[in-house]
């Protein structure tokens, strides 16, 4: 099962690179205003990875040869999720490394460090935006995995738009989204278990369906 | 040892094989002992089915001309020497027959014949 | 219990196409599957790979259900497909890389022998190879790890003639090794004429005809003759007639009956396999 984690990375490495960089350059400089960087990047790149991972899977149609290989469906489907958080994890970096080299030199562009509780909101997000895509991947295909697509791209677009309308209706609010005062300690492991419970009942649908599905 | 088979020929590949290893034991190029190639190595080389070579390798050990020794190989069995001479006879009887009719053809009288058969044994 | 791979009573209902095979293998043979376009080879193949979910039936491969046990299957078998699916950005070494740590007896060794046997670069990215070379490529990653059923699905489709003699060759050697079988898919039929032990011929889903190539080519002959003659006839030992402004053609199954019926009226041709494949999709029998 690691053997297909690598293979996600290896067949990206080069686009995993660049759009991270890229994405949490873009989110630190442009979006800052309305936005924590990190978890706008942290819910786009790691969505954004997959299905470019998924889109290319397709083109190959390399899933006749995975699953022509010695190796359960649970560890296909396994390795999905897994490289998701990875994918997550090295965005967090990468924008830890951008911060960290923006105040070494004194760039007043630096945003915020990463907080516990903001990594806890990416992963909520991220944890239930592909607890509802996965399956429908695994069921359906890639092709018909892009309607979700579609409604989630237009959903993203417009509900940040809606939240920065909220936000100069009224003033009152902060100007940025302040994470640590809505997600205290408590609330923030009821969260993560709550997404981990959401996540394994999303893996075993997946399961489920991919032993179905046929090539 | 050579075999060679023809896919254009009436007469089914096995049987041609057949007949040309029975034909190179007759003739002693083939001898009591000699080692043959196994099925799977005869059927990679002349381009022909395994199936084709097992049968024909069979037709030969049921009429006692090769033995098939486990863990070994196959083998040429033993001969019954007079039934092989008598064999061996028989294509002399064969040839000298062929030679009369073509003699016969032009004409060429038995006291011809014997001529040429004469020279022919000393210089051959 | 030699056999390799067993289909018994395999069935798959499509809304346009129906799927109920039986045939068998056994170790140390290569058998040819073949059949028109569409006849049901790949379905068959995929179906014994558990790409597809069977209706009914069962295929048992090392004697094992290939459901039940299909990790434990697909160890042991190496499968080549009709076009690279292979993830053509990677290198053959790095796909290699992925692809062996699945298999226990992955041979590493054995894949650079043939690697070297191939003559295949293996820092070439798979897109950049030709497509003999990615056929090749496909073939040495069912090879290296000691697989003992081979299944080949239209492996040399697009590939020039070269190429398939070449890989007619390895496969020959790969038999030499009787505990191997291999079953080989293909509407190239010339391919079979060097190599196949047994013929399954599937037509619309249906296997026609499961023997030797030995008894085909013994039993089967092309026979031709005046149209005046098809009216003495046997029944149903005519196949495929074709008739043309100077005579007709046809394909019988037993060449002994068909010459004591005609006698020297008809000429009597050994069928190559694409004659029995050909003139039995028409199915005019007379």
């Amino acid at each position: 099962m690691a053997q297909l984690i690598i293979k996600d990375m290896l067949l990206q490495r080069k686009r995993l690179i660049y759009f991270t960089l890229f994405y949490n350059v873009f989110a630190i400089l442009i979006l800052q205003d309305f936005f924590l960087p990190y978890l706008v990047a942290g819910i786009v790149v790691p969505y954004i990875m997959l299905q470019t991972a998924l889109a290319y899977e397709e083109m190959n149609k390399s899933e006749i040869v995975i699953n022509s290989l010695p190796v359960r469906k649970e560890k296909i489907v396994l390795a999905r999720y897994l490289t998701i958080f990875i994918y997550l994890l090295i965005s967090i970096l990468c924008y830890s490394l951008l911060t960290f080299l923006m105040n070494l030199f004194n760039l007043p562009l630096a945003g915020e460090p990463v907080s516990l509780a903001g990594i806890v909101v990416i992963f909520v997000g991220i944890g239930i935006i592909v607890s509802i895509y996965l399956p429908i991947f695994f069921r359906y295909g890639y092709i018909k995995g892009r309607v979700f697509h579609t409604v989630f791209t237009v959903a993203a677009l417009i509900l940040p738009t809606v939240a920065v309308k909220i936000i100069g209706e009224n003033p009152e609010l902060p100007g940025r989204f302040v994470v640590e005062d809505l997600v205290g300690v408590r609330t923030g492991i009821i969260l993560l278990l709550l997404t981990l419970l959401i996540l394994t009942i999303s893996f075993n649908l997946s399961v489920w369906f991919y032993k179905k599905r046929e090539f | 040892m050579d075999i060679i088979i023809s896919n254009s020929v009436d007469e089914p590949i096995y049987e041609q094989i057949v007949k040309q290893i029975k034909n190179l034991i007759i003739n002693g190029e083939l001898e009591e002992g000699d080692a043959l190639p196994s099925i799977r190595n005869l059927a990679k080389e002349l381009q022909i089915s395994v199936i084709t070579t097992k049968r024909a390798y069979e037709e030969l050990e049921r009429d006692g001309f090769i033995n098939k020794v486990a863990g070994k190989g196959t083998f040429v069995a033993p001969q019954n020497q007079a039934l092989l001479k008598e064999r061996r006879l028989k294509v002399v009887e064969e040839k000298l027959a062929e030679a009369v009719n073509a003699a016969r053809i032009i004409n060429l009288s038995l006291g011809e014949l014997q001529e040429m058969l004469k020279i022919l044994y000393e210089e051959v | 219990m030699s056999a390799i791979l067993e289909v018994d009573n395999l069935r798959k209902e499509y809304r346009d196409f129906n799927l109920n095979v039986s045939f068998s293998l056994e170790r140390g043979y290569l058998m040819g599957f073949i059949g028109p376009n569409g006849a049901g080879k790949s379905t068959t193949i995929k179906l014994i790979m558990n790409l597809l979910k069977k209706d009914s039936g069962t295929i048992k491969v090392f004697g094992l259900d290939n459901v039940k046990n299909e990790i434990e299957i697909k160890q042991r078998i190496g499968f080549v497909y009709d076009q690279n699916y292979y993830y053509d950005e990677l290198t053959v070494e790095e796909m290699k890389g992925i692809i062996s740590r699945f298999y226990a007896d992955w041979d590493d060794e054995l894949y650079r022998s043939y690697l070297k046997i191939f003559d295949l670069d293996p820092r070439k990215k798979i897109k950049e190879l030709s497509k003999g070379m990615q056929m090749k490529f496909s073939l040495i990653m069912a090879l290296s790890h000691h697989a003992e059923l081979i299944i080949m699905d239209e492996p040399t489709s697009g590939l020039d003639p070269i190429v398939r003699r070449e890989l007619l060759q390895i496969l020959s050697e790969i038999l030499q090794d009787e505990n191997k079988g291999i079953l080989l898919s293909t509407h190239i039929t010339s391919d079979l004429d060097k190599i196949a032990d047994y013929i399954t011929f599937i037509n619309q889903g249906r296997i026609v005809e499961s023997t030797t190539r030995d008894f085909l080519l013994e039993n089967y002959g092309v026979v031709r003759g005046k149209k005046e003659l098809l009216r003495q006839t046997d029944k149903g030992l005519l196949i495929g007639v074709k008739e043309n402004e100077f005579g007709f053609e046809a394909l019988v199954k037993d060449k002994a009956r068909a010459r004591e019926i005609f006698g020297d009226k008809i000429i009597i041709d050994k069928p190559t396999l694409e004659d029995i494949m050909y003139y039995q999709i028409d199915g005019k029998v007379v």
